[in-house]
């Protein structure tokens, strides 16, 4: 059976497309990077869609606002509502937000904000390594993660809110936080930085639709590779790269990214799982 | 003390208020109906000493808020309490609501220091020592000739304000401005030019294309994080009117 052909869609300003590609490819997936300008015809082709990270339209009125007018959008949002899954990682996350494809609870409608980081002391942009864990009974992206992963953040507005708390409550009790920080045991964080953007619930990804979608804020692509994680690193993942140090064909071998990312190589041609 | 809004602008293109207006016009619906789209900042200072001159200088000088090269100032007289009305406006979760609600007003006055000559000379011309009188008619009369829309028969001009529905209201720190100390609301203004029939119905087009409700309705104002008010009264933009 033919492999399943990935869309990384690029939008004006995003800047991770590259390395998003090659690491998809490098899980096993048959990916292309396809330009916001490209035309429907060529977004139906694709069983499946990244949108990767950057600063889309340079975060002009909002992160993500105005990609997520733009009229690709249109084409994917129907590939998407048909059953095609799609992972917004940062700048790709806010534009699934603010597209309102997550939460998705009616069509389109934009419940969800990934508002500006607020730390103690201070706000805006922050980049360091933190842990995510899966939450619930897993989905498209999350069914294969046992551990908790160190990944990369690195963005300003990373705090997903809604001033509705209900709305908020019914979104835990439907299980669309799937992905939250933890500390390095997969413990609940105690504030930062194990939760580096006062995320409330520590949501550091949440699905949408049918579970087709997440939106994911910490980089997958970043840690592709056991040697992009820090010697120093704590953890089950520290401890594997500490091991692996002057071994290179163990510094080449999978890195905790690589768990998401190869969730792409499990689609068949048509979308099914 | 006293009390300012310090009102800043571009001196050329603001490429995001020309990105929003292509996005509002082409995939939003406005089409031709939105003639002009102006984006400024405002911050309100309260429990201020100092002069507005020394004020801009300060803001200058810490490179915060502005840049005098790329940007326009101007001080407005703002009313006492329009800080706290604010801060109680966004407490209040208010932000949902069709019809808009206006802004604890009167807040913004008249014009008392700005790097654009022809406002000062136009205030003086105006007022026979009307000092700095915060009312409905300085707002709208001040506040348009800062935006200095273009005329247009059968427009309107909307202004919405919108700031962090959360944490709206900060402490100015550091010993070299004038009145450390001093407390902030700082929000960004949006303004319309609508082609309507009238206010209201430029007032209902205003706020169905600025409040972020789905992908096809809202853009310039997010509810689920900032509060927002129709910031003055709305102001026919026909020549005959100005």
């Amino acid at each position: 059976m033919s492999r399943a052909r990935i869309a990384v869609l690029q939008f004006p300003g995003l800047n991770c497309e590259r390395e998003t590609l090659r690491e998809l490819q490098r899980s096993g997936v048959d990916a292309s990077i396809v330009r916001w300008n490209e035309g429907p015809s060529r977004i139906r082709d694709f069983a499946g869609f990244v949108i990767p990270g950057g600063f889309s339209y340079q975060d002009r009125v909002r992160a993500g606002a105005i990609a997520a007018k733009s009229s690709v959008l249109d084409t994917v949002v129907r590939e998407v509502e048909g059953g095609k899954p799609i992972l917004g990682i940062c700048n790709g996350a806010q534009i699934l937000v603010e597209a309102g494809l997550v939460p998705g609870e009616e069509p389109g409608r934009v419940d969800v904000c990934l508002a500006r980081n607020r730390i103690e002391g201070w706000s805006g942009y922050h980049s360091r390594w933190v842990f995510v864990k899966a939450h619930g009974d897993g989905n498209f992206f999350t069914g294969d993660l046992t551990e908790p992963l160190p990944l990369v953040v690195a963005h300003a507005e990373g705090r997903f809110v809604s001033r509705d708390r209900e709305a908020w409550e019914r979104l835990r009790r439907k299980g669309r936080f799937v992905l939250r920080y933890c500390d390095s045991e997969g413990r609940d964080p105690r504030g930062f930085p194990d939760n580096p953007n006062g995320s409330p619930d520590d949501v550091a990804g949440m699905s949408g639709l049918d579970g087709q979608v997440l939106a994911f804020m910490p980089h997958p692509e970043r840690a592709a590779h056991l040697w992009q994680v820090p010697e120093d690193l704590p953890g089950v993942w520290g401890e594997r790269r500490r091991r692996a140090a002057g071994d290179r064909s163990a510094l080449m071998g999978d890195g905790p990214g690589r768990v998401l990312l190869r969730a792409f190589a499990r689609l068949n041609r048509g979308g099914s799982t | 003390m006293s009390a300012y809004v310090f009102a800043l602008c571009h001196r050329t293109v603001d490429l995001v208020a020309a990105t929003a207006a292509s996005t509002l016009r082409d995939a939003l619906g406005l089409g031709e109906d939105l003639i002009a789209l102006r984006r400024d900042d405002l911050h309100v200072l309260e429990d201020c000493r100092g002069e507005p001159a020394a004020w801009a200088a300060a803001s200058a000088a810490h490179a915060a808020w502005f840049n005098p090269n790329t940007h326009r100032h101007a001080f407005f007289s703002a009313a006492e309490g329009a800080v706290d009305a604010a801060a109680d406006f966004a407490a209040s979760g208010r932000v949902v609501d069709e019809e808009g609600i206006d802004w604890p007003r009167p807040w913004l006055g008249r014009i008392l220091h700005s790097d654009r000559a022809d406002l000062l000379e136009a205030r003086s011309a105006a007022s026979a020592g009307g000092g700095g009188a915060v009312d409905a008619a300085s707002t709208a009369g001040d506040l348009s000739a800062w935006l200095a829309l273009p005329a247009a028969g059968g427009a309107f001009a909307v202004s919405l304000a919108a700031f962090d529905a959360e944490d709206p209201v900060y402490t100015l720190h550091g010993e070299d401005w004038p009145a450390p100390g001093a407390r902030v609301l700082s929000l960004q203004l949006w303004t319309l030019a609508l082609r309507a029939a009238d206010a209201g119905q430029a007032r209902r087009m205003a706020v169905e294309v600025a409040l972020t409700r789905t992908r096809r309705r809202g853009l310039l104002i997010h509810p689920q994080v900032q509060a927002w008010a129709l910031a003055a009264p709305i102001t026919p933009l026909s020549r005959e009117s100005r």
